[in-house]
Parts: structure tokens; C-alpha cells; sequence
């Protein structure tokens, strides 16, 4: 349960944190809630660079046996759908020339933090199939 | 199949918790990280550029 409570809730909490700070950093002037979906475009990026190394791992490989790439593929188009939208919302604002409010950020937020969890329950699937 | 809707019930409730506990603090932290950066600090010159001048 612990290790399920960290990888659903720990890390991407962890990784959003860091995410907030960097686009904080770099970003002066990001006004209203621009700052949520600036994280959660970032965290659908590492989502798909995390992908392929999971994939990698043995116990994932066993988990999936010969489906493995097909599962791999598969994760990583529904991770590509998730940022498309994100990417279209951001898009969308910015022609309207507005900032996001606090629902439509937390909105956008959640599809990014979706694709992590997507991400991360591919481990969690493949290490409780397991043991 | 009940595992995967397990699986998938799961992952959307954690990130919609996810979703809620960053959105309370991001805020205020990227706040307090442009506020590090950016302000100026106090005692500090204050440059001026040739362009500026």
C-alpha cells in the first residue's frame, strides 16, 4: 500500500513540485493559473520519456510477456492524445489572448497528471502482478 | 477486466487527487520562487543599461 500510495501520489506530486519551480523560475510573468498548465504540459513530457526506459525493465517485460511492445505503444499514444489536448488548450488560450482560470487549470492539471499516473501504474501493474 | 478497471479507477482518483494538492500550493510557491528570483534585494544597486539611460 505504501509503495502504491508513492508511486500514485509521492512522485508525481514530487515531479510537480519541481515543475511548478522551474516554470516559476524562468517564467516571470505568468499571470492567473498558467503556472498549472505549464507543469502539466512538462509532466506529460516526462511521462512519455519515461515510458520507454519502464518498458525496459525485466519485470515489466515478464509481467507483459510477448505484448510488452504492443502495451508499450499503447501507453505511449494514449500519453500523446493526453498532451494533444493540453497542447490544444494552451493553444486555444493563447489565441484568445486569456489566461486560464483556477478550474480550467486544475482541468488541464489533471490530464497531466493522468499520463504520469498512466505511467507509473504500468510498474505498479507489472511488480503486484508479481509478488 | 475488474483488475483493470481497478487499475484504471485507481490511477484516476490519484490523479485527481494529485490534481487538487498541487493546485492549493502552486500558487503561493511559484510565488515564493519568483519573489526569491526576481525582487530586488534590499542594499542592492541598481544597474542601469546604456540603453536605458
Amino acid at each position: 500500500m505504501g509503495w502504491f500510495l508513492l508511486a500514485h501520489i509521492g512522485l508525481p506530486l514530487f515531479f510537480g513540485a519541481a515543475f511548478v519551480i522551474f516554470s516559476a523560475a524562468v517564467s516571470p510573468s505568468l499571470a492567473g493559473w498558467d503556472v498549472l498548465v505549464e507543469t502539466a504540459q512538462d509532466l506529460t513530457i516526462l511521462s512519455l520519456g519515461a515510458t520507454g526506459a519502464i518498458f525496459d525493465n525485466a519485470r515489466v517485460e515478464q509481467a507483459f510477456g510477448s505484448n510488452s511492445a504492443l502495451v508499450a505503444i499503447g501507453v505511449i499514444a494514449i500519453n500523446l492524445i493526453f498532451s494533444a489536448v493540453i497542447v490544444f488548450a494552451r493553444a486555444a488560450a493563447i489565441k484568445e489572448n486569456r489566461h486560464f482560470s483556477f478550474i480550467g487549470g486544475m482541468m488541464v492539471l489533471f490530464v497531466g497528471f493522468l499520463t504520469l499516473g498512466l505511467t507509473a501504474g504500468v510498474l505498479v501493474w507489472a511488480y503486484g502482478r508479481g509478488s | 477486466m475488474a483488475m483493470l478497471f481497478k487499475f484504471l479507477a485507481s490511477a484516476v482518483g490519484a490523479a485527481a487527487l494529485c490534481t487538487v494538492i498541487l493546485a492549493l500550493f502552486a500558487r503561493p510557491l511559484s510565488e515564493a520562487i519568483r519573489h526569491l528570483i526576481y525582487s530586488p534585494r534590499k542594499g542592492s544597486r541598481t544597474y542601469t543599461t546604456a540603453a536605458s539611460r
